[in-house]
């Protein structure tokens, strides 16, 4: 399943004289499978690509196609599972069970498969159904919140996953089980993600590909390496290379033997202790 | 997108003689303007009515798209209203019959001004938050109000809650845009089926939208409190309204604009 | 000085939130407060200002309890709160306006609020928008007004509850330099809680929370030396600190605890 994007722009009021343009010709194509991480600071245009990709709103000029296709009717592709930034702040059921069946029910998934589906969303995001399914979301904390904002859109069973900062507000432990999460939507069951973040160490780890977003253009797209390269146009749109592709670059910079490939903590502990060790320094 | 029908209630920051008036002159005027409204009863006196709106207009220098988007959909309104009165009112010469449906030459007319009569008074009142701020606006109001306090009127707790309604109502606008957006991605669909239909599809709308107006106010309670807020005890003003001659000299134009309006009914 | 004294707090009685807190923090000093969410946390930074009182031990301000309702408002006077959501903390429809809404609660004479309003958004650099509504502005400019409104209300201690966590890294500068040149003009005191740990080596002190208990407190490159309580108390050190942690547990001990990228190029560079 594949999404493109030509020459997609996207205004606000389009047409009045309050006209506020939010996407400028975009160009874009994501094939199945991929992980893709979307990233830009807040005014940059990164959400209403979310929602345009989803097909919730529609391009003023140029087209959003996916697999050739043209958002079905009442304007929204069923391909495509949308998570909000902050979803928990959609909850509304008396129930969990209501709450994770919502969406599923909506795209007329037959009553006696519901049950099944609402249980194995819940237990892909960590909530052990016997436990949770008939308790109010209202009672639960707020990572747990999210978690069941996540399964409602995973009952829908879309192809393709985009998430709206979805680590956004969490702690550590949060952040963590998000990322595992979308590593194994991708890994295990052949997801394709698109990964919406203004962070730019969080995506580094995961994203074979990022796509920048400054302005309401694209400005850069690629793999993470030739992304932080680009460091002057990076700091220009607000945006930071992550610490420890700041530190080799550094130590590069000073002569040091390092590879710039090395963009993680861990990838840059490695050069370091490697550099050091071989240098025979005690 | 419903923030982006918001209408009325938009201040437009310029400067003119109609934003330098004192918030109270400006709210007496609309309220005169309104009452003259219903004493008119010819096309003499809504000519008066749509000449003194135009001039105000003209004196407070807004553009006319912003004062027409304001308009938009109080024309819808009117026209509604214009159609009802054609086809309820029964005196006058029958021009046209359908059945139990009639329409009279009198009965144009007559929803003609009714349609006028809503639109100039919804026009005027918009002029009044298009010129003045929400601060003053809700400032003007305690001022005003604040006699009646003698009788136990909580006249300081309505200015604070107007104004913080003022505040947040394009918040909350946003927000439901978004939450609208949000149960669309999980397929909600809400403008079809039947009625009982789409008062359910309501429902995902609704409860995210007080959750957060509840949480919403919690928190700000909260951050009053924190700012030492305890109602209007202790308080002072920074920004105290001013009364000026210019301001008597509106009310006075009113005044006539009410004899004015009587002396035309004779007509 | 702000003395926290055997704090006990519940929102139900089975499960208490803090449990016997004890902690001084003077004026100028800058504290920040870690843990994980549902540690605490901003329970206890709700105490500090009788936002909520415990149940039982006592907080004073400057001498003041909190126990005490008239003795509350004056302590509310010196201590300003930034909340963590920058939509649900301004009151007026505009900036300068709601800079004034401290001040006038206060009852002080118009001249003054002037005064007071017009030195705040110099000084946080808000002149510009003096006249906006709080809902065109973006969420860094919004807790900018927040930190104004503490300015203008000349108080002597400032709570700020993650008031960044729902920002952007480039808001988040923005933010945290405005909370910088309060601490070092004005001398106030500042606590902040925060699962930024980025954020906590500003402070002068970092007390860790976990579970309603004190768990650990000193400096910052004395509390984040210590990985293990970090990872268990759920938090990440920032990568740098990571970095150095990880050449200091392979045998570089000399890079333990070194949280600044530029301190760490150049340790580096004397190593080799």
């Amino acid at each position: 399943m594949q999404i493109e994007l030509t020459k997609a722009s996207y205004s606000y009021q389009a047409g009045s004289p309050f006209e506020a343009p939010a996407l400028h010709d975009i160009d874009l194509s994501i094939e199945s499978n991929e992980l893709v991480a979307i990233i830009g600071h807040s005014g940059s245009g990164k959400s209403t690509l979310a929602q345009l990709l989803a097909g919730l709103i529609l391009p003023t000029k140029g087209t959003v196609l996916i697999d050739g296709n043209k958002p079905s009717k009442g304007g929204v592709f069923r391909q495509v599972g949308l998570v909000f930034q902050y979803p928990e702040q959609q909850l509304f059921g008396e129930t969990i069970f209501e709450e994770v069946a919502f969406g599923a029910k909506n795209y007329g998934v037959p009553e006696q498969k519901i049950k099944h589906i609402v249980v194995n969303a819940l237990t892909e995001v960590g909530l052990p159904p016997q436990l949770f399914i008939d308790r109010s979301p209202f009672s639960l904390s707020g990572g747990q919140k999210r978690r069941v904002a996540i399964a409602s859109i995973l009952a829908i069973n879309p192809q393709i996953m985009i998430l709206d900062e979805p680590t956004a507000g969490l702690d550590q432990r949060g952040r963590r089980w998000i990322i595992d999460l979308i590593k194994r939507l991708r890994e295990q069951q052949g997801k394709t993600i698109i990964w919406i973040s203004h962070n730019m160490e969080e995506v580094a780890e995961l994203a074979k590909r990022i796509v920048v977003l400054s302005e309401g253009e694209k400005i850069l797209d690629g793999n993470p390496h030739l992304v932080f390269e680009a460091e002057q146009k990076l700091l220009a749109s607000g945006l930071d290379i992550p610490q420890p592709a700041q530190l080799v670059r550094r130590l590069r910079q000073r002569g040091k033997p390092l590879s710039a490939q090395a963009i993680t903590v861990e990838e840059a502990y490695q050069e370091i202790a490697a550099w050091l060790g071989g240098g025979g320094i005690v | 997108m419903f923030k982006e029908k918001l209408l009325i209630g938009q201040y437009y920051p310029i400067e003119s003689p109609i934003h330098r008036l004192d918030a109270r002159a400006k709210i007496l005027a609309s309220l005169i303007y309104m009452i003259t409204l219903f004493v008119v009863n010819n096309w003499w006196g809504y000519a008066l009515m749509a000449a003194v709106f135009l001039l105000n207009t003209a004196i407070s220098r807004l553009p006319m798209a912003a004062v027409w988007r304001g308009l938009k959909i109080i024309l819808y309104f009117s026209i509604l209203t214009m159609i009802f009165n054609f086809f309820f009112y029964s005196e006058g010469e029958i021009i046209w019959q359908y059945k139990a449906l009639i329409l009279t030459d009198q009965g144009i007319l007559h929803g003609i001004a009714m349609g006028l009569r809503l639109l100039l008074l919804v026009a005027f009142a918009s002029l009044l938050t298009l010129t003045t701020t929400p601060i003053q606006l809700t400032d003007g109001l305690e001022s005003l109000l604040n006699p009646l306090s003698v009788i136990k009127f909580p006249a300081h707790d309505i200015a604070m809650m107007t104004s913080i309604a003022l505040r947040f109502i394009p918040t909350i606008l946003e927000e439901f845009d978004r939450i609208i957006l949000a149960q669309r991605a999980r397929g909600a669909t809400i403008s079809q089926g039947s009625f009982l239909k789409r008062v359910k599809a309501m429902v995902p709308l609704m409860v995210p939208l007080f959750v957060a107006a509840f949480r919403r106010a919690e928190e700000l309670a909260q951050a009053m409190e924190a700012k030492c807020y305890r109602g209007g005890k202790g308080r002072s003003r920074w920004k105290k309204p001013q009364w000026h001659q210019r301001d008597s000299g509106y009310l006075i134009l009113f005044a006539l604009l009410v004899v004015a309006s009587v002396l035309l009914r004779g007509i | 000085m702000i003395e926290i004294k055997g704090v006990y707090f519940a929102y139900d009685e089975d499960t208490p939130v803090l449990k016997n807190i004890n902690l001084n923090i003077e004026r100028g000093e800058w504290v920040a407060i870690i843990g994980p969410n549902g540690s605490g946390k901003s329970t206890l930074a709700r105490q500090i200002n009788g936002l909520l009182l415990p149940d039982s031990g006592n907080v004073c301000v400057e001498g003041l309890s909190v126990l005490n309702s008239e003795q509350l408002w004056q302590i509310r006077a010196k201590v300003a709160f930034v909340f963590q959501n920058p939509d649900n903390q301004l009151v007026a429809t505009s900036v300068e306006d709601d800079i004034a809404f401290g001040p006038e609660n206060l009852g002080l004479e118009p001249e003054l609020i002037t005064e007071r309003v017009e030195n705040a958004l110099n000084i946080t650099g808000l002149q510009q928008l003096r006249n906006k509504p709080p809902h065109l502005l973006s969420g860094g400019e919004k807790q900018r007004v927040a930190i104004a409104g503490a300015l203008a209300m000349a108080a002597e201690y400032l709570i700020m509850d993650e008031p960044t966590s729902m920002l952007d890294p480039h808001l988040r500068t923005q933010v945290l330099g405005a909370v910088r040149q309060l601490h070092a003009n004005y001398n106030m005191g500042i606590v902040y809680v925060t699962n930024i740990l980025e954020e906590a080596f500003l402070a002068d002190r970092v007390v860790a929370l976990a579970n309603g208990v004190i768990v650990a407190q000193g400096t910052p490159e004395r509390v984040f030396a210590d990985t293990t309580l970090i990872s268990r108390l759920g938090l990440e050190l920032p990568p740098v600190c990571r970095i150095s942690s990880l050449l200091a547990d392979a045998g570089y001990e000399r890079l333990r605890g070194i949280g600044d990228l530029d301190q760490l190029v150049e340790v580096l560079c004397k190593l080799s």
